[in-house]
C-alpha cells in the first residue's frame, strides 16, 4: 500500500504528516523544532519540487510513504490519481492520497520568500509554527494504525 | 509491443483534447473541417464542467489497441503529467502512459468561447465562438494527432 501526502505549495505539512506516519516523530505531545528540522523534506518548496513525488520512507508493514506538492487546485490531482487507478483497475486503497492543505496558502509564500532571502532558520521557524498549528489535524489524518518505521 | 494509454490533455477537457481524441479514433475525418453538428455530437465537447477536471475520460481503442483518454488539467498540465507518471511508476506502469498537451493548438477564439461557455455558463454566446475556433484550429490538431500516431505506431 502507498500513501501520498499532498501539500498545497508546501512541504512542511505533508513532510510532518509523513514523518508522523513513519513514527519519525512521536504522535504524543509536541515535537521539538530540532526534531521537525530533521524530518525529510521539512523545508520550503521550490519551483523544481512542483508535482515531483518524493519517497519519504517505508513502514515495517511495507507501506511506502511519499509526499508531493502542487501550487494550485489540489482537488484535480486527487481526481486524476483516482481515475488513473480506476483505469488500471487497481483499488483506490493501493494509493491513498491524503491532502495536507494549509489554511492560508499565502503563508507558504512567506516561507519561500524567507528562504530566498537566505533566512533559512526564519523560514524553518515559520514552517514549525505551521505544523504546530495543524498538528491535531495531521494526527487525525493518519491511517488508523500508524506503524513503526524500519 | 505493449499497448499504450494515450491521454490528451488541455485546460478544461472540453474542446481541444476532446477533438484530438475524436480525430485519433477516426470519429472525425481528417480531410475536412468538421461541422458544428459533428463537433457537438462528440461526447463531452463543450460539456465538461469544473467537477470533471482531473478526471480521465475514456474515448475508445485505436487501431493498435491503444486506449485513448482526455482530461482537463486547468493550467496544471505539466504538474498533472508528473504526478500521474509518478503514481504509474509506483504501480510499475509508467511506460504505458503517453501524455499529449493539446493546449498549444487552442486559439484565442477557443479560449474566449470556452471561458464564456464553461466558466460563465454563457453557452449561447460562447459555444458558437468555441466551435468556430475549433474549426479554425482543426488542421493543427490533426497534425498533432498525426505525430502522436506516428510515434506510438513506430
Amino acid at each position: 500500500m502507498n500513501y501520498l501526502y499532498l501539500g498545497l505549495a508546501d512541504y512542511y505539512l505533508p513532510a510532518a504528516a509523513a514523518a508522523l506516519h513513519l513514527k519519525l516523530l512521536n504522535t504524543e505531545g509536541l515535537p521539538s523544532r530540532q526534531q521537525l528540522s530533521a524530518v525529510p523534506y521539512f523545508r520550503p518548496v521550490t519551483a523544481a519540487d512542483e508535482g515531483l513525488i518524493r519517497f519519504v520512507g517505508q513502514t515495517v508493514e511495507g507501506e511506502q510513504i511519499y509526499l508531493v506538492s502542487v501550487s494550485k487546485y489540489p482537488e484535480i490531482f486527487v481526481r486524476g490519481i483516482h481515475s488513473l487507478l480506476s483505469i488500471y483497475q487497481i483499488p483506490l486503497s493501493a494509493v491513498v492520497v491524503i491532502p495536507c492543505i494549509l489554511e492560508n496558502p499565502q503563508v507558504s509564500r512567506w516561507c519561500r520568500l524567507l528562504e530566498r532571502l537566505g533566512w533559512h532558520s526564519a523560514a524553518q521557524q515559520l514552517g514549525t509554527r505551521l505544523v504546530y498549528n495543524r498538528l491535531p489535524d495531521l494526527k487525525r489524518m493518519l491511517p488508523d494504525k500508524p506503524t513503526a518505521a524500519e | 509491443m505493449t499497448t499504450k494509454k494515450i491521454i490528451y490533455h488541455c485546460y478544461g477537457g472540453a474542446h481541444s483534447s476532446v477533438t484530438a481524441a475524436a480525430i485519433h479514433l477516426g470519429q472525425l475525418r481528417t480531410d475536412k473541417i468538421p461541422t458544428a453538428q459533428e463537433l457537438m455530437s462528440l461526447a463531452l465537447f463543450d460539456r465538461q464542467t469544473n467537477d470533471g477536471h482531473g478526471q480521465l475520460h475514456f474515448f475508445g481503442f485505436d487501431e493498435w489497441g491503444n486506449q485513448v483518454y482526455s482530461v482537463g488539467c486547468r493550467s496544471m498540465g505539466q504538474t498533472m503529467v508528473k504526478i500521474l507518471r509518478g503514481v504509474a511508476r509506483m504501480l510499475g506502469a509508467a511506460d504505458e502512459l503517453v501524455f499529449v498537451d493539446t493546449l498549444h493548438c487552442v486559439s484565442l477564439k477557443m479560449r474566449l468561447g470556452g471561458y464564456l461557455s464553461r466558466r460563465w455558463g454563457l453557452i449561447t454566446l460562447g459555444r458558437p465562438l468555441v466551435i468556430q475556433g475549433t474549426r479554425e484550429a482543426f488542421p493543427q490538431i490533426v497534425e498533432l494527432v498525426r505525430e502522436v500516431k506516428h510515434k506510438v505506431a513506430g
